[in-house]
């Protein structure tokens, strides 16, 4: 007697072995996963993760902050007009990313290769000492000084220039000052470089600089550039203070008493803490908006 | 309106740069510790731009070098420094820029207890014990001011996406 359990699962079996004989027919469509023992490799990443430079305290990517990119003082506050000034980071953005701009300081040594259709070779080199480094984006400017024969040269050029061919910064320092015009009046020997001076090795961009505090002499002459007991900040690198008589000396500290005031004037004070992550975040949405404005261009121009 | 605001200097002169300091020091000071002060317009104008940028400056905290020295110029005093240090920059963790109220008083009312003719204004922190001002807030329910607040917001969001 055949028991009713045994048929059943007979049946069933016979039902699994049809869905076998399916399976023959196709065999491809209906393998489970479960049942391979094949295990797929790896996918291998093939973006490549940019590496995180790590900017010390001082130092900032030039691609995100700038001190170029900080726009003029202008007081009253709302009298500004800010689109200018986003529309000027974002072509700052867009040379930087053809030509690499390096990152130097007033007090470093740099050179510079230009271009003139007059000149033999067709281009210019000059290398000398960053005297200053002022303005708001493009109209950025600086000057180098450089003493060649006994004959003290200055040039002034456009960070932002096309006609600069090549830069190089051949020593990297960062005094306190940012305003160096008074080595006009100094010790030449700060100002004098050799035209054919090596490149020495960059901090990497890790490394805090260390500021320049020594104090450079001023010459004795009375007739000065500038008269630099007389401004306010006075300088902290140059020493003017040295040749002065008692007369001279008294009326400088009389002026830099006058204007003291202005160290504590908390509403004339440029605050660019605030300013400054704006900028950042700017600069970050700047990549993907000079791509997509490029873009269109290309489509309405084909 | 102070002398030479068209041409960028938006400040009064008020006898002389270090007098002035001096003057809107003791006008700061008093203020934080009163909470409430009347005074001619135009002292008052120009304290309410020097508190806001103290407070501002407090808020970022004593860790700054900066902040610390002009803390201890213009709140020499220990009682003001904390009270400016503990009770205001907690009141005012969440505004912006805005923590001073200015209200003009009167012409009868400036003449008669004072028999001037200078123009009376009191200044004071928001979030003071004191009753209120009786002053027009801007009503935020009004039609108009609910229509503005949705587009500002519609428009923010499309900036954010």
């Amino acid at each position: 007697m055949m028991n009713k359990s045994w048929l059943f699962s007979l049946s069933r079996w016979t039902q699994s072995l049809s869905k076998e004989a399916k399976c023959a027919r196709a065999p491809i469509l209906h393998l489970s996963k479960r049942s391979s023992a094949f295990k797929a490799p790896t996918r291998p990443d093939l973006k490549t993760t940019e590496s995180e430079t790590t900017y010390a305290k001082g130092r900032e990517n030039p691609m995100l902050f700038c001190e170029e990119y900080i726009p003029p003082q202008v007081q009253p506050d709302w009298h500004r007009n800010k689109l200018k000034y986003r529309l000027e980071r974002m072509d700052c953005l867009r040379r930087r990313k053809a030509f690499n701009i390096p990152e130097f300081y007033p007090g470093s040594i740099v050179a510079v290769t230009v271009a003139d259709k007059h000149a033999p070779g067709k281009s210019i080199r000059f290398n000398g000492r960053v005297l200053y480094k002022d303005g708001f984006g493009l109209g950025c400017k600086f000057a180098l000084r450089n003493v060649i024969d006994g004959e003290g040269i200055e040039v002034v050029y456009h960070l932002y220039g096309p006609y600069i061919q090549k830069m190089e910064v051949l020593h990297l320092e960062k005094w306190v000052d940012t305003d160096l015009r008074y080595l006009r009046d100094a010790d030449p020997s700060y100002c004098t470089i050799d035209p054919d001076m090596q490149p020495k090795a960059l901090p990497p961009t890790s490394v805090e600089l260390e500021l320049f505090r020594e104090r450079v002499k001023l010459n004795k002459s009375p007739r000065w550039q500038f008269q630099y007991q007389k401004h306010w900040p006075p300088p902290y690198n140059a020493d003017f203070q040295s040749h002065f008589l008692e007369d001279e000396l008294i009326e400088s500290e009389r002026f830099s008493a006058m204007e003291s005031w202005r160290k504590y004037d908390i509403c004339r004070h440029y605050d660019v803490t605030e300013m400054k992550e704006e900028i950042v975040a700017e600069m970050k949405a700047n990549k993907s908006r000079i791509e997509k404005a490029d873009s269109t261009l290309k489509q309405e121009t084909s | 309106m102070p002398r030479g605001y068209a041409h960028g200097t938006s400040f009064r002169k008020f006898g002389g740069p270090e007098k002035r300091l001096n003057l809107l020091r003791t006008l700061v000071n008093v203020l934080i510790k009163h909470e409430r002060i009347e005074t001619t317009f135009a002292k008052a104008h120009e304290a309410q731009k020097y508190t806001n940028r103290l407070i501002e400056i407090a808020k970022r905290g004593t860790d700054d070098a900066y902040s610390r020295d002009m803390i201890k110029f213009w709140a020499p005093r220990e009682e003001i420094q904390s009270k400016l240090l503990n009770d205001l920059v907690p009141r005012f963790k969440e505004n912006k820029s805005d923590f001073t109220r200015l209200a003009v008083l009167s012409k009868q009312y400036c003449a008669e207890p004072r028999q001037s003719f200078h123009r009376y204004a009191v200044l004071e922190l928001k979030g003071n014990p004191l009753p209120p001002l009786p002053i027009q807030e801007k009503n935020p329910h009004t039609l108009q001011n609910v229509l503005i607040a949705a587009a500002q917001e519609e428009m923010f969001n499309k900036k954010e996406s």
